[in-house]
């Protein structure tokens, strides 16, 4: 079925950006931002996915991969 | 951050959660006055007074216990009110089953004491299923909060 990869770790690292900063910015707590970036997360709101994309200056594309399982 | 609509919920949940609390310390003193009545060579009916006002001070504190949870996480669906909700409706089921005593005095100056279940029971039954039956809605909003809470 495959899945989806969420890229938010690399986005950070090429923005120089810390978690904490992102969580600041986008108005969500660590513990949140951080089990999003670990997949965690069973979905994200376009509000949310919106604030990120609008913080890191990327397109939604550029946040997530689809992983294929072969 | 200071959400107004979440500062206007808490007020509305505290107050409503004195007011339970308040509720719940006036049916303990009438169920205390009652069994005082009751061991002071008081009518029967007293202890049923007593038993009956325990059990609503004792829903009430649970009510309260709900509210207090409410405002303390801000959502209403959780393991901890769906098992408080169960008891609640177990002991409004138990208190329905109790049957009451009356006495009745003959005009031969005898008192007769007996228990009688009337419709009363049946209904305060019902409402105990109503409450269980709430509950089981609750198990489903706490799936439908967890599912939520896993959403960024």
């Amino acid at each position: 079925m495959g899945k989806i990869i969420i890229r938010l770790d690399r986005m950070l690292a090429d923005r120089k950006m810390s978690l904490n900063e992102l969580a600041e910015k986008v108005g969500m707590t660590n513990v949140n931002l951080s089990n999003l970036k670990t997949g965690k997360m069973k979905g994200i709101r376009f509000e949310t996915m919106c604030a990120i994309c609008n913080a890191l200056d990327c397109q939604p594309g550029d946040l997530f991969e689809f992983a294929d399982d072969d | 951050m200071n959400d107004p609509k979440i500062t206007h919920r808490n007020t509305h949940t505290c107050a409503n959660m004195m007011f339970t609390g308040l509720l719940a310390a006036g049916a303990l003193i009438a169920g205390l006055y009652a069994l005082i009545a009751f061991i002071g060579n008081g009518p029967k009916q007293y202890l049923t007074n007593a038993v009956y006002s325990f059990a609503i001070s004792f829903v009430l504190l649970l009510l309260c216990l709900i509210l207090a949870n409410v405002r303390k996480n801000g959502k209403p669906f959780s393991a901890a009110i769906i098992w408080k909700l169960r008891i609640i409706a177990v002991i409004i089921v138990a208190a329905g089953c109790m049957p009451s005593y009356v006495e009745v005095n003959t005009s031969d100056n005898i008192k007769i004491v007996y228990t009688t279940v009337n419709f009363q029971n049946f209904f305060i039954i019902a409402l105990g299923v109503i409450v269980g039956i709430i509950s089981q809605i609750f198990v489903y909003g706490h799936k439908l909060q967890e599912d939520n809470d896993l959403i960024a």
